[in-house]
């Protein structure tokens, strides 16, 4: 009788409220509508946008990583295609386990366990290494699996020449949103779910304002994501935070979606812009700040570069300004692929880089084991510098 | 023992820039190089105008200060420079802070000009401190200071007003807007000069110069600055932006500058409307609002409202309030919601 005097209603129904998500009014919720309430934000994320009505294309990429949020999208877009005909989820997957360990062992690991809960989604399910962005695509179609040993020896070379901890997470986080699109590409899809939460992609708005990346901050925290030509990036766990899934990962059983792996990269420790950032905005909801999330992501979808310009780094999202060429204003890390590229000293060989054009004061980089090749960034000449005598001569 | 970048003496310190070791008379240069490099760039200073500077006695302002009046010389401008202090009536700390600003004044040879906010509101900060507790105190003083920076201008005649905001400022600020949402001041807050139609233009040198490197210069340069902290200021919300900021800059030193460059390449949507700046009523200064926020504040120190300007005023309340009404009819307005003015640049 004294216990339930304290205890809040849940908003849905009579039922003591024992649950609170992401709402700064802190709205409680008993378990079954906060069940409830979570669903509905996948389903009207979806849903709202229109993405699967109107004759739209149903066939969609799912990635799944092996963490909390990829474990809870994988339950829903299970329990969704099963749902009954008012409110199934109408699309076809592909389920794509997305590697970026580079231990043998651990590979091997990841996929033996993805084995034992691979008929929880009736799809096809390809296995694709991060490192694939330095190697081709020819056989996706026989094999399932993609990356072999010479693309994961190119991968860490690349990882080992990034000077500090910042790059080469911010290295690893774009290669993973270009190698989804690729990949998606290959299969002839053009839908890619992608598994980013609401604490995630504000910590993301956040570090990437600390790289110069205002101008696609937009972009890369919205639910559709259409910055890459015919391929268009969802998210639709968009509004749904890190606290939320892992109760639902709890209530649902989807935990044993959940692969953890040693020496993946949230065991890498050390002094970061993404650790700060992640430190910083954890601080701030903690701290009785609950709006912090849902504010970013709200300023984030409001706001957009002050550029006119289509020139846009496939690797990065950033638009180029007219101050490009101005030094000062050009950061290393206007494009980091740039930046891994100078910081090997033109190895071309690793990463398969040729000059293809000098145009005037601009340098134009195109990836070459792509096919038809892929334009990555335009970079002017002066910031090469000195390089740009040895960059030629690699073309030739 | 590590060699000057620029000669070969013996280098003193790393320039936050670029981290390159510098010693002490290249630092110098190539501050002054910076900041007159940012002065000529972003058009901050044009021939014939007078300027006034905002002096509270800190390194920022004594450190713009001293570089305006040496760069004047050095590459004549041709402007007219002039010292504007506020005086908030902080006991202890602001009547020490201006006696600094003083000696600037005689050090420099610079006509100085104080105003309190005693005369122009009737209202020190420490009346209004003891009226409504710490809490919020900061609001009512930003918002002060600005109108009182402004007024000081036009009363001097001046076309512009300089401040010594830096980059960490910058970047602070920037930061700030994005976590609460306040999307028609992020717009705002990054360009060099403001205010360029038809009111008072505000001018940041220190823009791109780290704060870092302002106290090396002031120290170097034996400036003579007041250093400090507000005693009514250890709670604002800026703390958690500057120790962030700062952490970011201990781990990637262009960080900083990254912020400021993200923030410059920023515009609003041109679907989300954007509140109209008109003049305030009764001041007739420039307003967004039908009453300015100083004039808010004023009415509700003047009528114990304390909430009046602060608070979010629900549209149902009974007590009909002018200064909650948003003068963007119809359109969905940037501008509902709780504002910090004390943050506006």
């Amino acid at each position: 009788m004294c216990e339930s005097v304290g205890l809040r209603k849940c908003v849905k129904c009579p039922e003591p409220g024992t649950l609170a998500g992401l709402d700064p009014s802190k709205a409680s919720y008993c378990k079954p509508c906060f069940i409830q309430m979570v669903k509905h934000k996948f389903s009207s994320t979806i849903g709202k946008r229109r993405l699967y009505k109107d004759g739209e294309k149903r066939e969609t990429l799912i990635v799944f990583e092996g963490d909390g949020p990829s474990a809870f999208l994988l339950s829903l877009i299970s329990q969704g295609l099963r749902a009954d005909a008012h409110k199934r989820l109408t699309l076809i997957p592909t389920v794509m386990v997305l590697l970026t360990v580079t231990d043998e062992e651990a590979i091997a690991f990841v996929k033996r366990r993805v084995e034992n809960f691979k008929d929880v989604v009736d799809a096809r399910w390809i296995f694709v290494h991060i490192s694939s962005i330095f190697g081709n695509f020819d056989d996706l179609d026989e094999l399932n699996s993609i990356g072999n040993v010479e693309s994961i020896a190119k991968w860490e070379r690349v990882l080992n020449a990034c000077l500090t901890e910042s790059v080469r997470n911010e290295f690893v986080r774009l290669s993973r949103a270009l190698i989804c699109v690729r990949v998606a590409r290959r299969l002839g899809v053009n839908k890619v779910m992608m598994s980013d939460s609401a604490d995630n992609l504000a910590k993301c708005v956040i570090y990437s304002l600390a790289f110069a990346r205002g101008s696609s901050i937009s972009c890369l925290s919205g639910a559709v994501d259409k910055t890459y030509p015919h391929v268009s990036i969802i998210r639709p766990l968009r509004e749904i935070s890190n606290k939320e899934i892992a109760l639902l990962n709890r209530f649902e059983n989807s935990d044993r979606f959940i692969i953890h792996v040693d020496g993946s990269e949230n065991c890498k420790h050390g002094l970061s812009v993404q650790s700060a950032t992640s430190e910083f905005v954890d601080n701030l909801q903690v701290e009785g700040f609950r709006a912090t999330i849902t504010t970013i992501l709200s300023t984030a979808t409001k706001l957009q570069s002050i550029s006119r310009k289509k020139t846009r780094c496939q690797f990065c999202s950033a638009l180029f300004q007219s101050e490009l060429d101005d030094e000062r204003f050009v950061s290393e890390f206007v494009c980091l692929f740039f930046f891994c590229y100078l910081s090997i000293r033109l190895r071309p060989m690793c990463l398969s880089v040729q000059l293809f054009h000098l145009i005037g004061s601009s340098v134009l980089i195109i990836v070459a084991n792509t096919e038809p090749p892929e334009h990555i960034m335009v970079v002017p000449a002066n910031v090469l510098g000195n390089n740009i005598l040895t960059a030629v001569s690699v073309q030739v | 023992m590590v060699l000057c970048s620029r000669c070969d003496n013996a280098a003193s310190l790393k320039r936050s820039q670029d981290g390159n070791p510098v010693c002490c008379s290249c630092f110098i240069e190539l501050f002054e190089q910076d900041v007159h490099d940012t002065i000529v760039k972003c058009g901050i200073l044009k021939r014939g105008e007078k300027v006034a500077v905002g002096a509270s006695g800190g390194k920022d302002s004594t450190v713009v200060a001293y570089v305006l009046n040496v760069l004047n010389k050095r590459y004549d401008y041709g402007v007219e420079l002039h010292l504007l202090s506020i005086d908030e009536g902080i006991k202890g700390y602001r009547d020490d802070s201006l006696k600094a600003v003083e000696r600037n004044r005689v050090e420099y040879g610079l006509p100085l000009t104080i105003l309190s906010y005693k005369d122009l509101y009737g209202w020190s900060m420490d009346e209004i401190v003891s009226k409504i507790g710490k809490k919020n105190n900061c609001t009512f003083c930003g918002v002060f200071r600005r109108q009182a920076l402004d007024r000081g201008a036009l009363m001097l005649g001046a076309n512009r007003l300089v401040t010594g905001h830096n980059a960490d400022d910058m970047a602070e600020t920037i930061l700030m807007n994005v976590l609460r949402g306040d999307i028609a001041r992020l717009q705002r807050c990054t360009t060099a000069v403001t205010g360029s139609e038809g009111c008072l233009p505000r001018a940041k040198p220190l823009k791109y110069t780290f704060e870092r490197d302002i106290v090396m210069y002031a120290h170097y340069k034996k400036l003579d600055y007041f250093s400090t902290e507000c005693l009514y200021a250890p709670n604002a919300y800026r703390g958690y932006a500057r120790n962030f900021i700062k952490e970011l800059g201990r781990t990637r030193p262009r960080a900083i500058l990254d912020v400021i460059r993200s923030g410059e390449d920023l515009a609003i949507r041109g679907e989300i409307a954007l509140p109209d700046l008109t003049n305030c009523e009764r001041c007739g200064y420039i307003s967004s609002q039908k009453l300015c926020k100083a004039c808010l504040l004023l009415d509700g120190l003047n009528t114990n409202d304390l909430t009046l300007g602060v608070k979010k005023q629900k549209s149902k309340s009974q007590k009909i309030s002018e200064g909650g009404q948003c003068s963007a009819q119809g359109k969905t307005c940037a501008c509902t919601g709780a504002r910090d003015p004390s943050e506006e640049f």
